[in-house]
C-alpha cells in the first residue's frame, strides 16, 4: 500500500519539480564531479529529488531514474537531499563520487497537517467534519478581508457580503444554515485567541480550519453551534531568510446600480401616477415640451455619489531561522479609496511570529499582530436612500461651486451629495488591533507535553465624526440662499475591549506497535471586558477644531454617555485520539464550561463528542484497486452550546435611568430595561455528522461529501408574548429546532504534456424545521412566519394574482380597499370574511432562506502562464424587494427606475409592474405581497487571474526566485434576474460592492 | 538535570493556576446599571419610578404623547398631512389592521409600570403618607389615561388589573362599560390622593384638577353628560383656574407655566427637551416641513367678527377672505404675504412653497414664536386647558339638560377672551342650535390641538366630513393672490385628497394585526374581520 501512496505522490509532483528543475541553473565554478542515485523506501529510485550544494545556489534534481550529476567546491562540501514527503538528508560526499542515498518517507509530511482546537492533527486522523485551506488558496486575492476570500471556497461555509464599505464592510457568514431562533455567530479564532477576522492580514495566513460538525467544534464547548473557524498564521521555516513581496494595484468601481428614468419619463410617470390617484398632473404640456427639448439639463446623481477608486496593497515578509529560532516578520499596507466619495481606508498590519527551541525540552513561540487603520466614511447614514429617491431633474452644484437645493426638496434629502461630501463633514475612526499568543511546551518525558498559553486580544478605536453647516443654495436662482443645515455637531466615541485567556493543556502521545495514543487535557480562563465613552457637542465657530472644548459653552447641547460590561468564562477540556494499524480511528473529546452570564447553580455544561473513522483504501479488498485510490469514511456525534442571549446579563433585573423635567429642572427616572429570565441556560446543539472522502483514478478525481443532521434544544428565545404582557419579552430556554444538510465538494486535476488544470466545485445546503415552540402558536415577525412543523421564517403574506383589468373584476372581487382600481394588484382571497381581503388571507410564500450555495474554480496552466477563474452563487432564494427599487413616487420628489417602466396601463395589462400610484396611495400596491418577492438566485464571476511567470535567476550569493505578475479582477460579472441593488447585499440601499481590475506581482529573493 | 524535580514543581503550578476558585472568576454583575432587586428602598427611588410615567416618545402616542397629538389633526377634517407616512391613512380610509399608527395606539408598558408600581411600593420602608398619596395618585391617573386612550380608538381591550406574567397576558378584550368603570375608579382615587397644587418646582406634574379633567372628559366621551358637566363644575369651583386673558399667548414659550389656564402642561426645555412642532407645521421655507396642512372647512368655520358665519355675515368679502375674521383666526392660520413672526420674511406661495402648499394655509398657533431656524422648540405644550374644560361643561350641560345661563355664561367667557360678541341667544335659543354652536366653537377654540379626531368620532358626523374629496381653498378671487401672467390668482381650487370614511367599520379601529397574531385569546373586532 505504501508504494501505492507514494506513488501517486510522486505522480503528482513530478511535474511540477521538472517545472522547478528548469528555474534552477547552477552558478559559479565548480571543481568537483560528483554523482549519484537517490532511492526511496524499498530501493525505487527516486525522480525530481532536489540535490544542491548547502548554503549555494548550486543544485540539480535526479532524472527519472533518480540518478544525478553535479560539480560541488570540495570534497567537503555538504550535500542537501530533499525532497516533498521525504525527510531531508545532508551527506558529504567525501571520496565516494558514486554516492547512493535513501530517503525516509516523513509521516507528517507527508499528510497535511490540520489545526484543530487545541491542537493539530494528521488529516488522515480526521474523524469529524472538517474544511481546510491554505494560505496560498487565498493568496493573491484583492481583497481586504479573510472572510471575503473564503465565499465560495468552503461546503457549508456560506459568505454573504452585507456591503461594501471600506473599513465596515459588512461580512456575515454562516456555517451550515440556520439551526436556531437566536444569533449563534461563527466563532473565529485567531493563532488560539478568539478575534474577530476583519483586521487580519490575508497574506499573513498559513492555513484556515472551519470546524463544521458538532463533534469537532465541541472543544470550544459553549460557543460553538455556530461552527468554528481556526485562523493560523505562518510560521518561520528553518533555511536562509526568505524574502517575498506581493503587491496588488487596482481601480475598483460599482458592480450595480440601477438606472434612474429620464427627467421627461419621470415627468410623464410622476403625472400618471397622480392622475391614477385623482390628483391634477403635475407638469403642463408647456414644461413636458421643454425637458424634450435636446437643451434640458438632467442630473445624474449616482455619478456625483461614487467614483472610480484605487485600491494598492503590498506585503513584505521575512522568514527564516535555524535549528532553534524560528522567525515569520512582515508587514501589509493597504489603502483602499472607496467607490463613493468621501470613504477609504487605510491598514497596517505588522505581524512578528517567533518560536525558540531552549532546549529539547523546553519551547516558547509568540505570535503577535498589530494593525493600525483608519477609516474615513461620510459623516451620515442613510444616504444612499436619499441619493436613490432623487430625480435628475434636481440640480446638484452650481457651476461656481454652490450647492443647490430643487425647490420641492427639503429636510435631509434635500441635496445628500453636499451632506456626504468632505465639504458636509466627515467620520474617522482610528482603530488599533492588538493580537497576540504566547506559548510554552515543555516536554519533560518523551511522550509528554505540557503547554501554557496566554492570549490577547486588544481593539482601541476613537471615532470622531463631524457634521459641518452647509448653505443651500436655490436650484434657478442660485444667487439666493435656501436654506441652511441646522449646525455643525461633533462626535467623539471612544470605545475599547479587551479579550484574554489562559490555557493549560497536558498532552500526551505514545504509539505501541499498531496501536497509536493521544490524550489531551487540561483548564482554560477567558475574561473580557469593553466600554465606551460618548460625547457629543455643536455649534463650533470654525470647522477646524475638533475637540469638544472648541463647541458651544453651553452644557445643556453636550450629550454625554457611556457603558461597560464583561463577561468569564471558565473551562474543562479533554480530548483522547486511539488509531488501530492507521486505519481505524476513534475520537472523544469532553468540555465543561461555566459562564458568568448564567447564574451560579445553572452555569455549568458540559459538551461531549465522539467520532470515528475508518481508511477502508488500507484494506486488502480496496489496496490494489485501480480506481480507488483513497477512501475514508467517517462518522460523529457531539454536543455544543450557545450562551449569545440578551446581553451579558441576562439574569439581572437591571433598570434604566432617564430625566424628566418640572419647571425646566430634570429629575431622576427609571424604568425596565427588559425582561429578565434567571433560569436562562445554554442552547445545545446535538449534531450527527457522516462523511465520505475519496480520491479516484489516482488524483483524477477528489471528492467529500458530508451528510449532517442537527437538533437544536433549549434554544435562546424571545416567544412572542401578548401585548398585554406589557414589555419585551424574556428571553427563554424555549424550543427545538431541527437542521439537516449535505455538502459535496468535488476536486478534479489533469496534466497533458505542458498543460494542466484543475477544477473544483463544491455545493451545499441546509433545511431547517421547527420541532417545537413550547406550544405557543405561530410566530409572526414582520412579514415572516415561523410555526412548529415547518422551516423558520418563511415568507408570509398575501398572495398576489395579476392585476385588476377592469371596474367590474373589481367590483366583483372581494374588497381590497376604497381606492382599488384597475391595475393595482389583486389578492388572493385565503379565508376569514370572504368579501374582503384582511390579514386573514395572508399565506405561505416560500422559505427566505438562501439555497443551494456553489462555488466553483478552475484553473489552467500552461509552461509559465496561469489562468484562474472563480465563480460563486446561490441558486435558489426568495428576496423581499423594497425601498426604492421597488416601485415607489415617495411623495412628489422621489423617482423611480427605468424597469419601472414597465408598468401597467389599459395597452399594457401584462405589465411587470402595476400601475403607478403617487405618495400616499403608494401602499396600495408596494405593501408586502408575493408580488414583492423577487428570486435572488445569482451567480457571481468572483475572481480572474491571469499570469506569468518568469523563471528565477540565481546571481551570486542571492538567488533570485520565479516572478509571478498577474493580471485580473473581482465581482467582474453578476447573472441574476433581481432587479434591486445586489442580490448579495441586504435588500435596501447600500454601500455597493465593487468591481475592480488589478495588477499584481509576486516575488521571491 | 533533574527532570523529576522540575516536572513536579510545574505540575504543582499548573494544577494551582488551573483550580483558581471558578465561582469568584464566573461572578459578574452589570457594569453600567442599577437592579430591581436593589431598587425600592427610599421614598425618593419610589418617586423614580413615577417621574419616568412622564416621559414620552416624540413620534409616539404613548404616555402622555407629547407635541405629537397634533398629529392626529391630519385624521380629521382639520387638517391634510402631507407625508407618505401612516399620517394619511385614516383620513383617507385605506388603513388597515398592520397600520403603523394603529400599532402605536395600542400599547400596555405604561399599565404594566403602573402596576409593578402598586406592588413594589410597599417595600419601601418608611414611606409617609402623604408621599404615598402624591405618588399613588399620579400613578392611578396614568393608569386610567392609558385606558382612555385604549377604550377611546378601539372600544373593547383586555383589562389588565396587576403586573401579568406572560401566562397570565393572554386576554381577550373585556367590554368597553367594564373598562371604563375600572378607570373612573382609578381616577376617583387619584382625585383623592392628588394634591391641588404642587410647589412651583414642580410644576407639570398631575394635580387634582388634571384628574378631574381627564374624568370629565372620560364622561364626556362616553355620553354621560349630567355626570361630565358636575365633574367639569367641580374644576371650575377648585377656583384655581381661568381663561388666560390674551389666547395668542398661550402659544408663547415665555408663558410656559405661567397661565392659570393650563390644568396640565407637557414639560419642555431649552436645547434638552425640545420638540419639533415647528417642523411639523411650519412652511417649508421657514424651514419647516409643512406637514400638517389646515382644511378649507377648518378655514371657514371661523366666524367674521361680528358673531356671524361667513356665509351669513355681511362682513365676508370673498376678495377679501381674510379680512374681519374672528381674532382666533390670525393666531391660527398662516397664508401667502402674511409672515410668522419677524424673523421671516412675509410668505410666498409661488416659489418654493407652492410644492407644498397644498391647501394654500398653514398653522401658525404653536409654532408662532418659532424664531430660530435652528432651535427645535420647547414651548410646553397645553395638554389639558381650561377653555377646553369650559367647551366641555357647556356640551355636556346642554346635552344633559338644554340652554341654561351657564351654557351661555361658560361660551361667553370663551367668546369675550377672543374678542367675539356674547353668544346670540335670540340665534342659539335651544339644545339643537346651540349644539351646533359648541361645536363650532370648540373646533375653532382648539384648532389643531389635536382634538377634532375624538369629536367627529364620537359625534358620529366622520361619515358626513370626512367622506369627501378634500381640495384646496379656492383663493381665485382674493385680491392679494399671487397672480400669472394673465392677472389670474394662481391660488385656484383643487383637488388634495379623495376621503373616505366607511361608517360600517371606521367607527372604530381595528386591533392591531401583531396583537392579534401574538396572542391566543385575542379577536379581530367583527367590523373588521
Amino acid at each position: 500500500m505504501k508504494q501505492d501512496f507514494t506513488q501517486i505522490i510522486l505522480r503528482k509532483v513530478r511535474c511540477t519539480l521538472l517545472l522547478l528543475c528548469c528555474f534552477i541553473q547552477t552558478m559559479g565554478q565548480a571543481q568537483v564531479p560528483v554523482k549519484g542515485v537517490v532511492q526511496g523506501e524499498s530501493e525505487l529510485p527516486l525522480p525530481g529529488v532536489n540535490v544542491t550544494v548547502k548554503g549555494t545556489a548550486t543544485g540539480t534534481i535526479t532524472d527519472i531514474d533518480g540518478r544525478f550529476e553535479l560539480t560541488i567546491p570540495s570534497t567537503e562540501s555538504a550535500l542537501v537531499v530533499s525532497f516533498i514527503g521525504y525527510v531531508t538528508q545532508e551527506i558529504i560526499p567525501g571520496s565516494n563520487s558514486a554516492l547512493k542515498i535513501t530517503l525516509a518517507p516523513d509521516r507528517l509530511a507527508l499528510d497535511e497537517v490540520v489545526v484543530v482546537g487545541y491542537g493539530q492533527r494528521r488529516k488522515s486522523d480526521i474523524t469529524g467534519a472538517i474544511s481546510t485551506l491554505k494560505g496560498s488558496e487565498i493568496e493573491n486575492r484583492a481583497v481586504t478581508r479573510v472572510e471575503q476570500a473564503l465565499q465560495g471556497m468552503v461546503p457549508g461555509l456560506n459568505v454573504t457580503n452585507a456591503n461594501g464599505q471600506p473599513g465596515s464592510q459588512g461580512v456575515d457568514f454562516k456555517i451550515r444554515g440556520t439551526s436556531t431562533f437566536s444569533g449563534n455567530p461563527v466563532l473565529t479564532i485567531i493563532d488560539g485567541v478568539p478575534s474577530s477576522l476583519d483586521r487580519i492580514n490575508p497574506n499573513d495566513v498559513e492555513s484556515i480550519s472551519v470546524l463544521k460538525d458538532a463533534a469537532s467544534a465541541a472543544i470550544y464547548g459553549s460557543r460553538a453551534t455556530g461552527g468554528v473557524i481556526i485562523v493560523t498564521t505562518k510560521n518561520g521555516k528553518a533555511g536562509i531568510p526568505k524574502f517575498s513581496y506581493s503587491g496588488i494595484v487596482g481601480i475598483q468601481s460599482p458592480t450595480r446600480y440601477p438606472e434612474k428614468v429620464s427627467v421627461l419619463d419621470h415627468a410623464l410617470l410622476l403625472n400618471e401616477a397622480r392622475v391614477n390617484d385623482g390628483l391634477p398632473a403635475k407638469y403642463s404640456d408647456a414644461e413636458l415640451s421643454e425637458m424634450r427639448s435636446p437643451g434640458f439639463k438632467s442630473y445624474d446623481w449616482e455619478d456625483a455619489m461614487m467614483r472610480q477608486a484605487f485600491q494598492q496593497n503590498h506585503n513584505f515578509s521575512v522568514s527564516g531561522g535555524g535549528e532553534r529560532y524560528g522567525y515569520y516578520v512582515s508587514l501589509g499596507y493597504l489603502s483602499q479609496d472607496g467607490i463613493v466619495i468621501n470613504s477609504s481606508q487605510k491598514r497596517f498590519n505588522i505581524q512578528v511570529n517567533q518560536n525558540f527551541n531552549v532546549s529539547d525540552k523546553l519551547k516558547f513561540s509568540m505570535k503577535t499582530g498589530v494593525s493600525p487603520s483608519t477609516r474615513i466614511a461620510p459623516p451620515i447614514d442613510g444616504f444612499f436612500n436619499h441619493v436613490a429617491q432623487k430625480p435628475r431633474l434636481h440640480a446638484i452644484k452650481s457651476e461656481d461651486g454652490k450647492w443647490l437645493q430643487h425647490p420641492e426638496s427639503a429636510g435631509a434629502g434635500r441635496n445628500p451629495i453636499a451632506r456626504i461630501s468632505p465639504e458636509g463633514g466627515q467620520e474617522l475612526l482610528k482603530g488599533t488591533r492588538f493580537l497576540g499568543n504566547f506559548t510554552m511546551d515543555y516536554t519533560p518525558l518523551s511522550n509528554l507535553t505540557l503547554t501554557g498559553t496566554y492570549g490577547l486580544t486588544s481593539n482601541q478605536d476613537r471615532l470622531r465624526n463631524y457634521q459641518k453647516k452647509i448653505t443651500y443654495y436655490k436650484q434657478y436662482s442660485p444667487d439666493e440662499v435656501a436654506s441652511y443645515t441646522d449646525f455643525n455637531i461633533l462626535t467623539v466615541d471612544n470605545s475599547s475591549n479587551v479579550f484574554q485567556n489562559v490555557n493549560l493543556l497536558a498532552s500526551y502521545s505514545k504509539r505501541f506497535g499498531k496501536h497509536q495514543l493521544s490524550v489531551m487535557a487540561g483548564s482554560t480562563a477567558e475574561w473580557y471586558s469593553e466600554f465606551n465613552d460618548f460625547v457629543e457637542t455643536r455649534d463650533f465657530l470654525t470647522d477646524e477644531l475638533y475637540a469638544i472644548s472648541a463647541g458651544s459653552g453651553d452644557r445643556s447641547l453636550w450629550n454625554i454617555s457611556g457603558d461597560a460590561a464583561d463577561w468569564s468564562l471558565a473551562s474543562f477540556i479533554s480530548r483522547g485520539n486511539y488509531s488501530y494499524l492507521d486505519k481505524y480511528y476513534i475520537e472523544g473529546i469532553i468540555r465543561r464550561d461555566g459562564s458568568s452570564r448564567f447564574r451560579e447553580d445553572i452555569r455549568w455544561g458540559t459538551f461531549p463528542s465522539v467520532s470515528a473513522g475508518w481508511i477502508l483504501s488500507q484494506e486488502k479488498f480496496l489496496r490494489n484497486s485501480k480506481v480507488i485510490s483513497f477512501l475514508k469514511i467517517r462518522g460523529s456525534w457531539g454536543q455544543v452550546g450557545n450562551q449569545n442571549a440578551g446581553g451579558y446579563y441576562p439574569f439581572a433585573n437591571t433598570l434604566v435611568q432617564n430625566s424628566v423635567f418640572f419647571n425646566e429642572s430634570p429629575f431622576r427616572g427609571v424604568r425596565p430595561a427588559g425582561a429578565p429570565n434567571p433560569l436562562l441556560t445554554w442552547e445545545t446543539k446535538e449534531s450527527i455528522n457522516l462523511g465520505i472522502e475519496g480520491n479516484l483514478l489516482s488524483g483524477l478525481l477528489e471528492f467529500n461529501l458530508e451528510l449532517f443532521k442537527e437538533k437544536t434544544k433549549d434554544i435562546l428565545l424571545q416567544l412572542p408574548v401578548p401585548t398585554t404582557f406589557g414589555q419585551m419579552a424574556p428571553v427563554q430556554n424555549a424550543g427545538t429546532v431541527e437542521n439537516r444538510g449535505w455538502e459535496l465538494e468535488l476536486h478534479h486535476r489533469k496534466k497533458i504534456n505542458a498543460f494542466s488544470y484543475g477544477v473544483t466545485f463544491q455545493i451545499s445546503d441546509a433545511t431547517n424545521k421547527v420541532i417545537d415552540m413550547v406550544g405557543t402558536g405561530p410566530r409572526i415577525s414582520g412579514n415572516q412566519i415561523t410555526e412548529e412543523g415547518r422551516p423558520m421564517n418563511e415568507w408570509y403574506g398575501l398572495k398576489s394574482i395579476g392585476y385588476f383589468q377592469s371596474e367590474g373584476e373589481v367590483a366583483d372581487a372581494p374588497f381590497q380597499n376604497a381606492v382599488t382600481s384597475p391595475g393595482d394588484l389583486r389578492f388572493e382571497e385565503n379565508g376569514g370574511n370572504p368579501n374582503a381581503i384582511t390579514p386573514d388571507d395572508r399565506v405561505r410564500l416560500g422559505r427566505s432562506d438562501s439555497r443551494f450555495p456553489f462555488g466553483i474554480r478552475l484553473n489552467f496552466n500552461y509552461r509559465n502562464f496561469d489562468l484562474l477563474l472563480f465563480g460563486q452563487g446561490v441558486m435558489k432564494g426568495l428576496r423581499q424587494s423594497q425601498g426604492y427599487t421597488a416601485f415607489n413616487f415617495d411623495r412628489d420628489v422621489s423617482t423611480i427606475r427605468t424597469y419601472h417602466l414597465d408598468r401597467w396601463t389599459p395597452e399594457t395589462p401584462n405589465a411587470r409592474f402595476p400601475k403607478p400610484r403617487n405618495g400616499q396611495l403608494n401602499n396600495v400596491n408596494t405593501q408586502f405581497s408575493s408580488f414583492w418577492l423577487e428570486d435572488a438566485s445569482y451567480f457571481r464571476f468572483k475572481n480572474l487571474q491571469l499570469g506569468y511567470t518568469f523563471n528565477g535567476q540565481a546571481t551570486g550569493k542571492w538567488k533570485m526566485g520565479p516572478v509571478r505578475i498577474y493580471a485580473g479582477g473581482e465581482n467582474l460579472l453578476i447573472i441574476t434576474r433581481y432587479l434591486g441593488y445586489d442580490p448579495e447585499t441586504t435588500n435596501s440601499a447600500v454601500y455597493p460592492l465593487p468591481k475592480m481590475y488589478n495588477l499584481g506581482i509576486n516575488a521571491s529573493f | 538535570m533533574n527532570y523529576q524535580k522540575q516536572f513536579r514543581l510545574l505540575l504543582i503550578l499548573w494544577v494551582s493556576m488551573a483550580s483558581v476558585s471558578c465561582d469568584d472568576f464566573l461572578e459578574k454583575r452589570p457594569l453600567s446599571s442599577i437592579s430591581m432587586e436593589t431598587f425600592w428602598t427610599s421614598e425618593e427611588q419610589a418617586e423614580m419610578w413615577v417621574n419616568n410615567l412622564y416621559s414620552f416618545a416624540e413620534e409616539s402616542m404613548s404616555g402622555l404623547g407629547g407635541v405629537h397629538v397634533t398629529t392626529q389633526e391630519a385624521y380629521s377634517d382639520n387638517a391634510y398631512g402631507r407625508t407618505s407616512g401612516a399620517l394619511n391613512n385614516i383620513a383617507n380610509g385605506t388603513f388597515q389592521s398592520n397600520d403603523v399608527r394603529v400599532a402605536d395606539a395600542w400599547n400596555y408598558t405604561t399599565i404594566r409600570l403602573c402596576h409593578e408600581f402598586f406592588e413594589n411600593i410597599d417595600r419601601v420602608p418608611a414611606l409617609s403618607e402623604s408621599g404615598r398619596k402624591a405618588l399613588t395618585g399620579q400613578v392611578k391617573f396614568f393608569l386610567a389615561y392609558e385606558y382612555f386612550k385604549l377604550i377611546t380608538r378601539f372600544r373593547d381591550v383586555p383589562l389588565v388589573t396587576k403586573v401579568v406574567s406572560i401566562s397570565e397576558s393572554d386576554l381577550g378584550v373585556t367590554p368597553k362599560s367594564d373598562v371604563l368603570e375600572y378607570l373612573l375608579l382609578q381616577l376617583d382615587d387619584a382625585i383623592e390622593d392628588l394634591p391641588v397644587t404642587w410647589p412651583e418646582t414642580q410644576a407639570g406634574r398631575i394635580t387634582r384638577g388634571a384628574a378631574l379633567f381627564l374624568k370629565a372628559r372620560v364622561l364626556l366621551y362616553n355620553e354621560r353628560w349630567t355626570e361630565a358637566a358636575a365633574v367639569a363644575r367641580q374644576v371650575i369651583d377648585l377656583e384655581k383656574y381661568a381663561l388666560h386673558p390674551r389666547f395668542n399667548e398661550l402659544f408663547l414659550t415665555a408663558f410656559n407655566n405661567r397661565k392659570n389656564e393650563a390644568i396640565l402642561e407637557l414639560q419642555y426645555v431649552e436645547n434638552v427637551r425640545t420638540h419639533d412642532l415647528s417642523v411639523r407645521f411650519s412652511p417649508v421655507t421657514y424651514n419647516g416641513a409643512a406637514l400638517i396642512l389646515p382644511t378649507p372647512e377648518l378655514v371657514q368655520a371661523f366666524e367674521m367678527k361680528d358673531g356671524l358665519p361667513i356665509t351669513e355675515s355681511p362682513l365676508y368679502n370673498p376678495q377679501r377672505p381674510f379680512d374681519n375674521r374672528d381674532s382666533r383666526f390670525y393666531d391660527t392660520f398662516l397664508w401667502h404675504g402674511q409672515t410668522l413672526n419677524d424673523s421671516y420674511p412675509s410668505l410666498d406661495l409661488t416659489g418654493t412653497e407652492s410644492g407644498f402648499a397644498f391647501t394654500y394655509v398653514y398653522f401658525r398657533k404653536g409654532v408662532q414664536d418659532f424664531r430660530d431656524r435652528f432651535r427645535p422648540m420647547h414651548l410646553n405644550w397645553n395638554l389639558f386647558r381650561y377653555a377646553d374644560l369650559l367647551l366641555m361643561y357647556a356640551e355636556a350641560k346642554n346635552e344633559a339638560s338644554g340652554p341654561e345661563d351657564s351654557v351661555y355664561e361658560v361660551l361667553d367667557q370663551i367668546r369675550v377672551r377672543a374678542g367675539m360678541p356674547p353668544v346670540d341667544r335670540q340665534r342659539y335659543p335651544d339644545q339643537a342650535s346651540l349644539r351646533k354652536l359648541i361645536r363650532n366653537e370648540r373646533r375653532v377654540e382648539l384648532a389643531g390641538e389635536g382634538l377634532r379626531y375624538d369629536d367627529i368620532i364620537r359625534w358620529k358626523i366622520a361619515e358626513d366630513v370626512l367622506n369627501k374629496q378634500l381640495k384646496s381653498m379656492d383663493l381665485s378671487e382674493w385680491e392679494d393672490a399671487p397672480k400669472d401672467a394673465g392677472g389670474k390668482s394662481v391660488l385656484i381650487e383643487k383637488n388634495v385628497q379623495t376621503r373616505v370614511f366607511d361608517p360600517s367599520r371606521h367607527y372604530v379601529w381595528p386591533i392591531p394585526q401583531i396583537a392579534i397574531d401574538q396572542s391566543k385569546n385575542l379577536m379581530q373586532h367583527p367590523e373588521w374581520k
